[in-house]
This record gives structure tokens, sequence and C-alpha cells, in this order.
């Protein structure tokens, strides 16, 4: 596979966590590839390793063996500071808490990224506003978080995960603490988001959910398997 | 930009707690700042004050307390018209740019009486140079001079107190007459007031009141006294810093030409000086340790805000940190937080730092010294303890692990 069509490729990656004296295997050599643009969906118990996984695809945790190329480039080794600076202009996150900062309107938690990666203020002001009328919630820009709904609030998340243009969202059971019904609507905007061009990445436990996806990779107890485990 | 407000954002919602933290460095600055203003101030009236004694004198007279019994053969003060001489002869040799002698009244009293009114009041013989180094004014008159000395004329220099003593207040006195053991003197010069009411009020203002003094042709004195005896030198000395080296130059000269007999000592006002900036300094720096200790109180009161605040918000970090935020991203906006408090805290003490120095100074009538160095000291001292208090909390939240801290609730 030549490299510029991967975004994602992992092989042998590992992770341990420290507990007492003891070591215990999380991630036992997760080999993967995801192509760029592909919508891929991750499926596992809970405890079987996926969100740490995600996490590390994410460049927000660290592994202790094996080897990650994003987007060409070897991340392996990053430090903490040129993992934020990837984060920040490449990859977004949407969480299964919403994850907005209370205190924060939704124009706030939306500029939040841009503040980071250094947008000036007068574009970040339109951009987000644009990103939140792009999730239909134009109305709802000085809201903060506390006065919307669970459907609302991840939809303000969404907006935030995508106002840097990113090449990669995560997305980490998004349709976890909502109803089925406010859940597919989600779905249908992380859809559109993917039919836009973007490479989406989901974890989830549910089946019917991982559907909306282009492929589902399963992995169980630290390990990819085939099919479902 | 943009920090400054998520900053301001932050502390706005822990009002109560941001305000207690903003009063202790309040407290913290305005009370140092107090301290330091009046401690200036004090300084200003004790050098105004030690000012009316001459910056730059020495006075040398004779010790009594030598040791040798050959020393101890004579009574007299030891000092007379033949050293004067010689003293005024070496004069720029010896460093000194003025020298009158000083002639106390021997076993007799110093009463003015005019008519049924009297003064017991402090009589000088000094010579036309005295008036001048010890910084005494002439309100109206005229000073005696080298004639008046060397014919001994009765004439005499008084100082407003005794004016309204001998004629009444609102007197010209110019012109008019006393009795001092019987002999007419003529007022010829009125003294401005002087203030030594702080030294008065320690005990220091040197064994005489300011206000209450007579100057006469030394010469006079000496005839009144029937003997040509001297008591002491009053110096000027050319250079502030010699002040020691002219005092003991004196001390040899007088101690050679009385053939080593009678011993001499010598006290300066730079000495003096010393003391009282050694006192005056230890007195501002117990105040301003004090004081320090209630802006340290006050740091503490940040760094105990800001920990709390960084565990509160351990979740928000993981957040910003998974949006993209660096750790320096996270450490400037924590320090960011606390360096704000501080600041806000210190511009509110300068402002009751300054209105506590007015008041003060108005109580102890010492001058207020409005100073830009304590302004700008104050803000770089806030500013400082934001950042010194800020810091660990603000390495913490930095150094937190995003996944870690987007687990907690």
């Amino acid at each position: 596979m030549p490299h510029s069509d991967v975004i994602i490729s992992l092989r042998d990656v590992q992770k341990h966590y420290e507990k007492g004296d003891m070591r215990i295997p999380v991630l036992r050599g997760i080999d993967l590839d995801i192509k760029r643009g592909e919508f891929v969906a991750i499926m596992g118990q809970s405890g079987s390793g996926k969100s740490t996984l995600m996490n590390i695809i994410g460049c927000l945790d660290k592994f202790d063996g094996g080897r990650y190329a994003f987007d060409g480039r070897d991340v392996s080794n990053l430090d903490g500071n040129a993992q934020a600076r990837l984060r920040s202009l490449k990859i977004g996150f949407i969480f299964q808490s919403f994850n907005l900062i209370p205190q924060m309107n939704a124009l706030r938690n939306v500029e939040l990224p841009m503040i980071y990666s250094g947008r000036p203020r007068e574009s970040r002001h339109r951009m987000a506003k644009a990103m939140l009328g792009m999730v239909g919630l134009e109305d709802r820009i000085d809201h903060i978080p506390a006065q919307l709904s669970g459907g609302q609030q991840q939809r303000v998340a969404i907006a935030r995960a995508l106002v840097n243009n990113p090449s990669l969202i995560v997305a980490d059971e998004p349709t976890g603490s909502l109803d089925s019904q406010t859940g597919e609507l989600i779905m249908k905007q992380l859809t559109k988001v993917h039919k836009a061009g973007t490479t989406v990445l989901l974890v989830t436990h549910e089946p019917h959910i991982a559907e909306y996806a282009q492929r589902t990779v399963y992995i169980s107890d630290g390990k990819m398997v085939k099919g479902a485990a | 930009m943009e920090t400054i407000q998520q900053a301001w954002l932050a502390l706005r919602d822990h009002r109560l707690r941001t305000v207690l933290c903003i009063l202790g460095i309040t407290i913290g600055v305005a009370s140092v700042m107090a301290v330091s203003t009046i401690s200036k101030g004090g300084n200003h009236v004790v050098y105004s004050e030690l000012e009316t004694f001459g910056l730059n004198s020495v006075w040398v007279y004779r010790d009594y307390r030598a040791d040798s019994p050959l020393k101890r053969q004579r009574s007299g003060s030891g000092i007379d018209n033949e050293d004067y001489q010689a003293l005024r002869d070496r004069a720029s040799s010896l460093g000194i740019a003025k020298v009158s002698p000083v002639v106390w009244p021997n076993n007799w009293r110093g009463r003015l009486k005019f008519g049924n009114r009297y003064s017991d009041s402090t009589l000088f013989g000094v010579n036309e140079q005295y008036a001048a180094m010890v910084n005494d004014v002439l309100e109206t008159g005229r000073m005696f001079n080298s004639n008046d000395i060397n014919r001994k004329q009765p004439v005499a220099i008084i100082t407003p107190d005794i004016v309204e003593k001998l004629y009444g207040t609102n007197e010209n006195a110019i012109g008019k007459h006393f009795l001092v053991r019987d002999r007419r003197f003529q007022v010829i010069g009125v003294l401005a007031p002087k203030s030594r009411d702080f030294l008065a009020s320690i005990g220091s203002e040197g064994g005489q009141n300011a206000n209450d003094r007579v100057l006469m042709p030394y010469t006079v004195i000496q005839s009144l006294n029937n003997e040509k005896s001297i008591n002491n030198f009053q110096i000027e000395v050319i250079e502030f810093d010699d002040a020691d080296r002219t005092g003991a130059a004196v001390q040899q000269v007088l101690t050679q030409r009385h053939r080593n007999r009678l011993s001499y000592q010598y006290d300066t006002m730079a000495g003096y000086i010393k003391t009282s900036d050694r006192i005056l300094g230890g007195v501002a720096i117990v105040g301003i340790v004090a004081a320090s200790i209630s802006l340290l109180v006050g740091g503490m009161g940040i760094l105990n805000m800001m920990s709390t605040s960084v565990l509160e918000r351990t979740r928000e970090i993981g957040i910003r940190k998974s949006v993209g935020a660096s750790e320096a991203d996270i450490q400037r906006q924590f320090l960011l937080e606390a360096v704000m408090i501080s600041l806000i805290g210190g511009a509110l003490g300068l402002a009751i730092g300054y209105i506590s120095s007015v008041v003060l100074a108005r109580v102890t009538e010492f001058p207020l010294i409005p100073s830009p160095m304590v302004l700008v000291g104050a803000l770089l001292v806030s500013i400082a303890v934001g950042i010194a208090a800020g810091y660990l909390p603000a390495r913490r939240a930095a150094k937190m692990h995003a996944v870690d801290a987007l687990r907690t609730d």
C-alpha cells in the first residue's frame, strides 16, 4: 500500500500499565492500517483495550513498543509538545461525555482549539459561528453546556472537533450518553463529516452504531481479532 | 490577550475565593507601603532636625576621663584662646572650613532680666561664624561681627521665645536691652525658630532648647566668667567624610599644645548620623519584615487557591490538552491567573497603602514623601509573588496526563 493512501499505520503496538510491581498488558501488539478518508469502527468489550488504542491513535497517550506512523510520519517517540501540536492541527476528538468546558458558551468552546492553533481572533469567530451553523446550532451560540440538551452538546463537540479542519476525527462512544434517536442524528452528522473527506475513527461496543462505518475491526484482550469476539 | 480574558473568566467563576486572595495581597502590599513611607518620613524628620546642629559638625572638648593621673591634675576646660588661634592658623591643613569657640557661663545662671520680666535661657559665647555652622538664620537684625568680638561689645542675638518672655509678643526686639549679671546687653538680632521637636521627644535634643538660646560674642562671656577659657570647639569640616580625620587632627594639636598633660575627645555629626541610620534602618527593617510576612501569607493564599483550582479543573485541563493545548499553554494560563490576582491585589494595596500613608503622615506630622520607586517596587513585588505562588500549581497542571485528566469527574 503506498504511503500517501495510509493515514494511520500501527505495527506491533504494545502498551502496559504499571500496578505496583505488576505490568499489566493492555495492548499486546496491534497491527492496523487505516486509509485516508476511510470510516473505520473499532469494536470491543469494555476492558478490551479499545479506548487505550484510540488514545494512542489520537496522540493523547504514549505506548511502550512498536511503531506508529501518522500521515506518513513516524510519531512513535514524539514528546508532549509535539503531540499537542499534532492534536491541535490534525486530530479532532469527540467523547462520550461531550467534554465541553462548562463555564464557556458554545461559541467559546468551539473557538478553543483555534486559540491553541494560533488562529487570529476575527477568523476564529467567523469559523466557530460557521461550524455551529453547520451542526444546526446557530441560535445557541451563547448558551453554556448546561443550557443545552445532550444531543446539542455533542453537536457543539463535533463542531469543536472539526474547526481546525483535521485529517482525523476520533469519536469515542459518541452516542453512549444519548437516546437512540439523538444518537442516530449524531451518527448522521459523523457520516456527513466522512463524506466531506475526513478520516473518521469510531470506537464503540454497539454493533448498530458500528454499522455506520465502512469497515469494522475487532479488538479483544489487547489484540486484533477477526470478526466479532 | 485571549489568555488574559480566559484567566479573568476563570477568576470570575470563583468570586469569593478570588476576592479573599486579592485581599490577602492587598493587605500585604498596603502594609509594606505604609511602613516604608512612614519610615522614610521619619528619616526625613530626623535628618532635618540633625541639620539644625550642622551636618558637617565636629565638636572637640576636653576628655575628663583620661586614665593617667598626670592628666587629671588640672580642673578647667583645657582649651584657651591661643588654642583657638592655633586652629584658625592651620584651618585648611586640618580640613576645617569654619571654627568657633563655644563658651558657657561658668558657675552662674544665664538669667536675662527686663524690668520685672526675666528669662532663664542657654547662653552661648561664640564667634561670628557659629550661626552659619549650625544653620541658624536671622529673622531680623544682624549677626555680631569680629569688631563686636574684639571690643567685647555687649550685644546679643536671641530667639523669638525669649522676645516673647522679655518684651511680649509682636514686639520688634531689635535695639532693646536686657540685663545679665547687672550688665546691659543690646539685642541686635532675632533668630528664626528651629524645630528639634522629634529629637527632643526622644531626649536627644543635645541638652538645650533650640528656641531658648542666646548667642553672644565669646569674649563677652569670657569676661563675665573672668577667665579666658573655652569649653569646646564647634568645627565645620570641609568634607563630610573627613570629619573623623579632622577631629583626630584637632585632638592631636590640642594634646601637643598642652604638652601631653591633658587629653581631648571629639564627636562628629557624621558619627551621629551613622548611629541614627543604624537605628532607623533597623526599625524600618523590623517593620518591613513584619509587613512582608502579611504579603507572604497573601502569597500562600494564592498558592492554596491555585492548588485547589488546578485540582478542581483537572477535567478542564484534560479537555484543553485534547484540543491541542501544550504544556506551556496550560502553565501560562494558570500562572496568569495567579499573577492577575496578585497584581489586582497589589494595585489595591498601593491605593490603600497611599491612603494610610497620608493618614499616618497627618497623625505623626511626618512629611509624606511620595516615591515612584515604591510604586514600581510594589507592582514588581506583586508580580513576583503571583509567579512564585502560581508556579508550582501551574507546573502541576501543565504536567497532568491528558488521558487521566479526562477520566476524572
